[in-house]
């Protein structure tokens, strides 16, 4: 038996990549559906989170004192954007989520990011690569803080240092951007593998022969249409 | 012959022809396998190691953040990694917690325990669910659940997957009693952390660096993230830090994993592919910067 799953997934992909012979119905249909399918999903589990972890505890149960009221009360204010004189309340669960967020990441990136960073690791005579290596991160760490401390004119030496942070934070930004290019290229070859792989092979050589027909139909002067409107 | 007309959203024809060539270029290793060597890497070996020192009736926490978008990219080393790991739940009695930061995440996470792990559908038929192990589904929260996986787990995930309270359940409570306070699982009860994503590595070095396994020599930062292969530059500085272990990024060191634990899947089988888009993919920007330096000297000289 075929498994529902691969055909809709063989077909699904089929349908948007024949967008790269030419943007027709069958690529409109797949780009709906797919950005339809992904909100279905989406609000499919938000409901099985409300239900599962508000709803069973606080009414199925019957654990009605509960601290999870709170999260409820700030979860149905966010609702009140939705008219003008209630739209202040909104502010106030997004306020509360925001300031814990920043709270958490703030105090953590200090101690993380910065300190971590700036502790040098190996003082090593055996291994001088490592230490150079340590060095290079040091300083570099010390030149990017630089860069984006904005409280004085960075001119003369301590313009030096913002440029040579700037320069490292650039190296860093191509490297990042390069390997995610390199990356990307991951994800149609998965696809390609699995698309050249039967029952999936079949949809395939089917939206091959689709577009050969196209091309000599179109070559005629017939165009194949959207069969209903 | 039908008149070409301009359609909105119709991508540049250059663009077309750069996609179709790279789609028949990757067919043709799938085709005709070249089979070139995969040398392993030493984060991915290192990665390896860490799943292999943990010690009889340690613990594993996997967080779950892959999305479909990054599916193909990530997986080979999710599933590899999935695979090791339950393998040690058979011949160490190592205890595995399994959640999700997002949803897809939950979705892929449930798949590849079924489909690689070979475990059943419901996870709750499997007579070591509970346990040994459990997922607790999908908990929206972002940082803020990070940092109360290690502060209070039983408080930042009450119910499993399923619904049913944690805190009744054997392998909390085994957890939990392994450091003190002994009601309260944190990140010292924890032996790795293993955290797959496709976003920036940070969030988890700043809640889970801290933690380690002092008596396997780490006292901070066993931790081992399953990422895209661009997050390794900014993975770098923190395991040279000593604030995580290794990464395993992208679908090339997915397939050094699989290597690793001898099971060669999705990553392995496309790296001949791998290889044909890398050399196409540098002589496009080889190509590229002859056309624009060309065009510059012409307009130069004609000026």
């Amino acid at each position: 038996m075929i498994p529902l799953e691969v055909i809709l997934y063989s077909v699904l992909v089929l349908m948007v990549w024949s967008g790269l012979y030419r943007v027709t119905w069958v690529f409109r249909i797949a780009e709906s559906l797919i950005v339809g399918l992904f909100l279905g999903f989406t609000i499919y589990n938000g409901i099985d989170i409300i239900i599962n972890r508000v709803w069973n505890p606080i009414v199925i149960k019957g654990n009605w004192i509960n601290p999870l009221w709170f999260s409820v009360v700030m979860g149905v204010i966010t609702w009140g954007r939705f008219h003008r004189s209630t739209e202040f309340l909104s502010r106030w669960s997004l306020a509360f989520l925001a300031a814990i967020g920043s709270a958490l990441a703030v105090s953590g990136a200090i101690r993380a990011q910065i300190i971590a960073q700036l502790v040098v690791q190996v003082w090593s005579y055996t291994d001088l690569w490592a230490t150079l290596n340590q060095i290079i991160i040091f300083v570099t760490m010390i030149c990017v803080l630089f860069y984006f401390t904005f409280s004085f004119k960075q001119s003369g030496a301590k313009g030096g240092i913002s440029r040579l942070g700037r320069l490292v934070f650039m190296v860093q930004l191509g490297c990042t951007f390069g390997t995610m290019v390199m990356g990307n290229f991951a994800i149609p070859i998965g696809i390609v593998y699995e698309l050249s792989k039967p029952p999936a092979f079949y949809f395939t050589i089917g939206a091959f022969l689709i577009i050969m027909l196209d091309i000599i139909l179109r070559r005629v002067g017939i165009e194949l249409k959207f069969p209903f409107k | 012959m039908v008149e070409e007309k301009k359609v909105s959203g119709e991508f540049p024809k250059a663009d077309r022809l750069i996609f179709l060539t790279f789609l028949v270029l990757m067919m043709i290793p799938m085709i005709f396998p070249i089979g070139l060597p995969i040398p392993i890497s030493s984060l991915s070996r290192e990665a390896f190691k860490a799943v292999e020192e943990v010690p009889n009736g340690g613990v594993i926490l996997i967080e779950e953040n892959n999305a479909f978008g990054t599916l193909v990219d990530i997986g080979p080393g999710e599933s590899a990694f999935l695979r090791h790991a339950f393998e040690k739940l058979v011949t160490k009695d190592v205890r595995i917690i399994i959640y999700s930061g997002s949803i897809d995440g939950n979705q892929i996470s449930q798949r590849f325990l079924r489909e690689y792990v070979g475990l059943p559908d419901p996870f709750n038929t499997d007579p070591t669910y509970g346990k040994l192990w459990v997922h607790l589904g999908w908990i929206p929260g972002g940082e803020t659940i990070i940092a109360g996986m290690v502060t209070n787990m039983a408080a930042t995930a009450p119910v499993d997957l399923y619904g049913n309270p944690t805190v009744n359940m054997e392998v909390f409570k085994y957890v939990a009693a392994r450091a003190p306070p002994i009601d309260i699982i944190n990140g010292n009860d924890i032996n790795l952390f293993m955290v797959v994503h496709n976003t920036s590595p940070d969030a988890w070095i700043r809640q889970w660096g801290q933690y380690g396994d002092p008596q396997r020599g780490f006292p901070h930062g066993n931790q081992i993230q399953i990422a895209s292969s661009a997050q390794q530059a900014s993975a770098m500085v923190f395991i040279q830090a000593g604030q995580m272990r290794s990464i395993i990024g992208g679908q090339r060191a997915g397939a050094e994993y699989e290597l690793l634990i001898q099971r060669p899947g999705l990553g392995a089988s496309t790296m001949d592919a791998q290889n044909f888009a890398h050399i196409f993919g540098i002589a496009l920007i080889i190509g590229a910067n002859i056309i624009f330096w060309s065009q510059r000297l012409k307009r130069r000289s004609e000026k």
